[in-house]
């Protein structure tokens, strides 16, 4: 057996080539086809010629030899071919490399010692859909050599040129985009189906993508220009899972540090609580983002406060996104496209919050045909339809989602629960128009309401509202623009009735009203800028009470209104220096101005600011300006790729706040309140240095990252001890500003494909906060640093599905987090004749560690093709442990004796079914 | 599967509804002694008093005065006070009456058996503003659970500079007990085999009227910023239920008002929102408050309380519950006259052995005898129901009015 590595056996094929000189062949071919032209030759010679009857169809030549050698006629046959051959003694091997290895005889094969390597790419069998892999269709094609080898290749690089079609149509397929696996090379097919990339010689990976096909994997070798036709099948089915698909590598290749995407489709199989599917809560397992507890809203992004997150569904800020106080969340699962959380690199066009974004896009309705989904569940019932209004041209999707606890509650014979309240509901309706190929708008209306008792003499309620209207323009292949008009409304109430003369009405609301606009233009291959302009207006009536009854000695309080104007202009360069080196420089600039009309109090400087510190009151008239704050916002962003899977970003982001969230409690409730930044109450500031290190190993689908980050904040907000927010028309004497720091790792692994699925996310992560002040009053904990509320240093997760067959699969979650700080009694005292508790500096100490396990058994319906619906059944279990994992931990005062109370919410194992099914 | 559905729904919400709040024992982390300084020097010419104490562990439920602390306030304009403790109370009062002054800046200043020094930022005497009507009034408000009597009070300030009051009361009610009792009761010759005895009866003046007098508990405190007039308006000061024993009898009330500077005012308040209930709006932020004082080593100690200056007028009214048309409300115990016969010493004619149960009474009750008949019937009470002095004082107050 001859041990020759096949690459040099090319090499010696050559060699052979060029040293045979056989007898003359004499012979004339026209418009022959080239299977006939061999055989006649090979009639002629007397060799054997060893080929692949495909390679040859279509081919044909039309050439007249005399007295020729074999290689002249052959090289004369061949010349518009891919076809190499080796002449070996009386055999003639024909070549069109793709087949090589797999078409020599056997004992070259195994001639070879470090081919295998080489046959391992191309023994690829093609697998059209693996067992496993859900749905997803991929199409992984055998190896193709393109351009004929020659002895002395000068090029570095190929231009390779095709058409993709649609298999089934036979039509060009549009917009596909053919790439480098590692991305760095792309191209995208025109109209006609036609694309021309250049690639470097040798072998290259290339896959192709477009949302609604399979996604083909073809390895080619370059060794010259040439040609590559594929046939794609579309995949409509699969389309959710490519979505999931397309971020692929984008983790890799993307200059945006901090960046998380989360895909409906893949959290489906995750356990739930009370059967709910739920993206946000999805998003609390991944490191860097936390919740201070079960039944908490709001976020806590890599140290900063619930009120820090921008969180826009369709381009509107959702200001409470929660259901039930945060036991669910108000985005229906249903009509979710896709959410993408920036918490590092926050792009330029957005801005007003310190920590991050949360871009929630609800999916374009389908075009073709109506289709839907749902699920029933032990809370609530959810359907979502998606319906076409002008077959591919527009369509309209709506969910709606509600509970029906009320109804529940209100037939129980338990006195108590009867006068429950519980419910909640919302609804979304999206409408997209393509009016052409240039334009097309889109409107979103969203409505969520919550209404429920927490004692049972009083009701609350809060419902966010949102509008929002896009308009696309596309000027030409390189420039575009969007139009975004949007306005967001959250209100709530608190209804008050058990003691006549106490009873009362009291509601706050929040509207904001913003118009965006957009250009995105290609200046050329390694400039592609964004750049626009935004302002919004925000108009906050903080609160106001009013009696109810005539027996009530309820004053009636109306706190004034609260105005503001948010404006900013941004401008963004993705900066490609090199293959490897990528930047993204981002400026946004944002100018805030507090608006009339208003009355002010001035304060003496140095001195606590309270009724007595007033040295002056000033009115402002409608519309004035009562003080203006701003500044440049940098994002900038670089990648630097160190392999095609691997790669090192950086990032440096400031960002500005000027609307604040005020609430003593640990968490975000809903009567917090929303306050601008006026004449006493400055913006927030932060900004972020971040690292990060990303590896992907495609072949066994496993991402892995690496993130460290420092934040330091300036002007936070926070609370004098005893501040009381609600009504207070000089909530600035309750506050104190002071700094925050914040700095931690997150690291992340996530197998996106297999049998086992799912991630394994740690961080370590601190959040500190100084409130120092020449006053004691202002002082807390000596003006040292001390944890946030919501610091949990280690904080691990892990969420796991394994398909057990095509129909059953289990999943599971974990989480353990560090407890978060509290502020706790230390002792007791007597003032005032009676028992009082002495407090410990502030957040000094920690409830216990939380730890939940969730189990979950999912059930596909039948995959018979024909049916009406498509079903599935997830039975979870929450809290399997029983952990009773305190939420929180307040003292109260009773008759002089000091009692303690925890709260914890769910502390028992919660089963739950829920019914999902799709048309 | 549907009634499942719904027992998990329900379940859930029994959750959300009452089952995620229960208490639980504390267990104090990491005991720091901490110096609780309370104290109010008014402009009364009197004894004036510091209260030092010691903050204690969470399960210990005792009171740690502070002793042997050398205690003085000093005035600007030279004067010093030095303050001794009084054995009996735990507090440290003045060794020589004062009163605070108008225009002088006064500062407390302790050192600690421990040789720690303390001192407070200079105080002076806020405005004075004397207290206004002090008045009682029925209310009947049942959907409050109140049926009784309010005590209320009506200042006004027409300076406009007291804006911060705080009000403490003391409340003297006769007390007349229902059974008086005549007599001494002493057991003699007690066998206790066979069960027999003799009962000594020492005739004594049966002790039928006291006076009670307590002091207001808490933190009751009102502002007139809020309002557009200066002037504190129907504010509640007791409430006294129409059940209330009190005022069986004559009831008296001294109410104190005391004129607060915004920095005392803020120290009692957040004290006092720190120990109580959370309504529904408000929810405070929990720590350690801060007051004015300080220690000298070492300013990052923390040292509780306020040293507060304060102008206090007072006034007094008396009233019967007759004068608001209620009942006789209940005595303050439920008495259990039992009428004994020493001669019953068994059990078989199907009820108890009287002798025995007399016996009992008498001995480890403190049960008190109202009269005896036929020599051997005894006639007796708790002792709260007959000798007013076992719960009261027998000593009328000298401002008492009847």
């Amino acid at each position: 057996m001859k041990k020759i590595p096949v690459l040099v056996l090319l090499l010696l094929s050559t060699l052979e080539l060029l040293a045979q000189n056989d007898s003359n062949i004499t012979v004339e071919f026209n418009n022959t086809p080239i299977r006939e032209a061999i055989i006649k030759v090979e009639s002629l010679t007397a060799k054997n010629f060893y080929f692949e009857e495909n390679w040859l169809k279509g081919h044909s030549t039309s050439k007249s030899f005399q007295n020729a050698t074999l290689k002249t006629v052959l090289d004369g046959i061949f010349e518009n071919t891919n076809i190499n051959y080796i002449i070996k003694d009386s055999n003639v091997i024909l070549l069109n490399n793709t087949y090589v290895y797999t078409e020599l005889p056997s004992d070259y094969f195994n001639e070879a010692e470090d081919e295998e390597k080489v046959i391992e790419e191309t023994k690829n069998a093609p697998i059209f859909q693996e067992e496993y892999t859900s749905q997803t269709s991929v199409q992984r094609r055998s190896l193709v050599t393109i351009g004929k080898q020659r002895p002395n290749s000068v090029n570095k690089t190929y231009t390779l040129t095709g058409t993709i079609k649609n298999f089934k149509t036979n039509e060009p397929v549009q917009n596909l985009s053919i790439s480098t696996v590692d991305r760095t090379k792309y191209a995208l097919t025109d109209a006609n189906g036609n694309f021309s990339i250049r690639l470097p010689y040798g072998l290259n990976k290339l896959e192709t993508n477009l949302l609604g096909y399979e996604r083909v994997y073809q390895d080619v070798i370059m060794y010259g220009d040439g040609s590559l036709n594929l046939e794609l099948v579309e995949n409509t089915e699969a389309l959710d899972e490519v979505v999931i698909e397309s971020t692929k590598d984008a983790n890799i290749r993307d200059a945006v540090v901090g960046v998380t995407k989360i895909d409906i489709e893949s959290i489906k199989t995750i356990p739930l609580v009370l059967g709910e599917r739920d993206i946000l809560k999805v998003a609390t397992t991944l490191p860097g983002i936390k919740t201070a507890g079960e039944g908490a809203s709001g976020f806590n992004v890599r140290g900063g406060r619930a009120d820090q997150n921008l969180i826009l569904l369709d381009d509107a800020v959702i200001y409470n996104p929660s259901h039930f106080l945060g036991f669910f969340s108000a985005v229906n699962p249903f009509t979710t496209g896709s959410l993408e959380i920036y918490k590092a690199s926050i792009p330029a066009e957005y801005g007003g919050r310190l920590s991050s974004v949360f871009d929630i896009e609800t999916k374009s309705g389908n075009t073709e045909k109506i289709s839907g989904e749902g699920s029933v569940g032990p809370i609530t019932a959810n359907l979502a339809v998606e319906v076409p209004v002008v077959k591919d041209k527009s369509s309209l999707i709506a969910g709606f989602r509600a509970t029906y606890s009320d109804y529940i509650l209100r037939s129980l014979d338990e006195a108590e629960l009867k006068n429950s309240q519980a419910s909640f509901y919302d609804g979304i309706v999206k409408y997209k128009h393509n009016i052409n190929d240039n334009n097309s708008i889109q409107g979103t209306f969203y409505y969520s309401k919550d209404r429920f008792s927490i004692t049972s003499d009083s009701v609350f309620d809060y419902n966010n509202r949102l509008i929002s209207l896009k308009y696309n323009h596309s000027f030409n292949e390189k420039s575009r623009a969007e139009l975004i008009l949007v306005s967001s409304q959250y209100q709530y109430g608190i209804n008050y009735e058990a003691d006549a003369n106490k009873n009362f009405d009291f509601g706050y609301e929040l509207n904001e009203y913003q118009a965006k606009l957009n250009f995105h233009y290609n200046l050329s291959q390694k400039h592609k800028l964004s750049y626009g302009i935004s302002s919004k207006l925000y108009e906050i009536d903080p609160g106001n009470i009013e009696p109810i009854g005539e027996d009530s000695d309820v004053t009636a309080k109306f706190v004034q209104r609260d105005r503001g104007l948010e404006s900013a202009a941004y401008l963004s360069d993705m900066f490609e220096v090199t293959d490897k080196l990528l930047f993204d420089l981002g400026l946004r600039y944002s100018v805030y101005a507090s608006l009339g009309e208003a009355t002010q109090n001035v304060y003496e400087e140095g001195a606590p600011k309270n009724e007595s510190s007033v040295i002056e009151v000033r009115n402002y008239g409608k519309n004035e300006v009562i003080k203006t704050y701003g500044g440049p916002e940098y994002r900038i962003s670089a990648r630097y790729l160190l392999g095609n899977d691997f790669s090192v970003k950086a990032a440096f982001n400031t960002t500005i706040q000027y609307l604040h969230l005020l609430s003593t409690n640990t968490t975000m409730s809903p009567t917090d309140i929303w306050k601008l930044s006026d004449l006493n109450i400055e913006p927030q500031r932060a900004s972020q240095y971040s690292l990060g290190f990303y590896k992907n190993i495609p072949e066994k689908n496993l991402e892995f990252s690496l993130e460290g980050y420092y934040k330091k904040m300036e002007d936070l907000l926070d609370y004098k001890i005893g501040a009381q927010l609600i009504l207070n028309d000089n909530i600035e004497t309750e506050l104190l500003q002071g700094e925050g720091k914040a700095y931690g790792v997150e690291f992340l692994m996530k197998k996106t494909k297999g049998k086992l699925n799912g991630y394994f996310g740690y961080s370590y992560s601190r959040s500190l906060v100084k409130l120092d002040s020449e006053l004691d009053q202002e002082r807390v904990n000596n003006g040292e640093f001390f944890p946030a509320n919501y610091d949990k240093p280690h904080d691990f997760s892990l969420v796991a599905n394994y398909r057990l067959t095509k129909r059953y699969s289990i999943s599971t979650n974990f989480t353990y987090q560090t407890g978060r700080p509290v502020t706790y009694p230390i002792g007791r005292f007597i003032f005032a004749g009676e028992e009082q508790v002495l407090y410990s500096d502030r957040n000094q100490f920690r409830i216990p560690d939380y730890y939940r396990l969730d189990l979950g058994i999912n059930i596909e319906g039948s995959h018979k093709l024909k049916k009406l619906a498509h079903s599935f059944v997830n039975i979870s279990v929450y809290n399997v442990l029983g952990r009773n994992n305190p939420y929180s931990v307040f003292f109260v005062n009773n008759d002089g004796e000091i009692k303690a109370y925890k709260t914890s919410i769910f502390s028992v194992p919660v089963p739950t079914v829920t019914y999902n099914f799709k048309f | 599967m549907m009634n499942r559905i719904l027992y998990i729904a329900l379940f859930s919400i029994i959750l959300f509804q009452t089952g995620c709040t229960e208490s639980f024992e504390i267990e104090s982390i990491d005991y720091e002694s901490v110096l609780v300084v309370e104290n109010t020097v008014t402009n009364e010419m009197k004894h004036q008093v510091v209260k030092l104490s010691r903050t204690s562990t969470l399960e210990n439920p005792e009171i740690l005065t502070e002793n042997n602390a050398t205690v003085t306030v000093s005035g600007s304009n030279g004067e010093s006070f030095n303050f001794s403790k009084d054995s009996e109370t735990g507090f440290y009062v003045s060794d020589q009456e004062f009163s605070a002054q108008a225009n002088i800046t006064y500062t407390l200043n302790i050192s600690t058996q421990d040789g720690r020094q303390y001192t407070s930022t200079a105080v002076k005497l806020p405005e004075t503003v004397e207290i206004g009507e002090v008045f009682a009034e029925r209310i009947s408000d049942l959907t409050q659970n109140k049926d009784g009597v309010q005590v209320l009070v009506n200042t006004e300030d027409p300076t406009g500079n007291a804006k911060y009051f705080r009000y403490e009361y003391e409340e003297t009610y006769k007390v007349v007990a229902p059974y008086p009792s005549p007599y001494i009761a002493e057991i003699v010759n007690y066998n206790p085999s066979a069960g027999t005895y003799d009962v000594n009866l020492t005739p004594r003046e049966p002790e039928t009227v006291c006076y009670s007098t307590e002091n207001s508990i808490g933190i009751n405190q009102t502002t007139t910023t809020e309002f557009n007039e200066n002037r504190v308006f129907r504010f509640p000061v007791n409430y006294l239920s129409k059940t209330d024993a009190k005022i069986q009898s004559r009831y008296s009330i001294l109410v104190k008002q005391y004129v607060q500077s915004i920095e005392a005012y803020t120290f009692y308040k957040i004290i006092n929102e720190l120990g109580s209930v959370e309504s529904l709006l408000s929810q405070g932020q929990p720590g350690y408050v801060a007051g004015n004082m300080i220690s000298k080593a070492d300013p990052n100690e923390k040292v509780l309380g306020f040293f507060e200056i304060s102008s206090m007028t007072s006034k007094r009214i008396y009233f019967n519950y007759e004068d608001f048309g209620l009942e006789k409300p209940p005595y303050f115990v439920d008495c259990n006259v039992l009428l004994l016969d020493y001669n019953d010493n068994t059990t078989l004619d199907n009820d108890l052995n009287e002798r025995e149960a007399l016996y009992t009474q008498l001995t480890y009750n403190n049960y008190q005898v109202v009269n005896l008949s036929q020599f051997t019937i005894y006639r007796i009470v708790q002792a709260e129901c007959s000798v007013c002095t076992s719960i009261s004082s027998n000593v009328k107050p000298d401002f008492w009015e009847d």
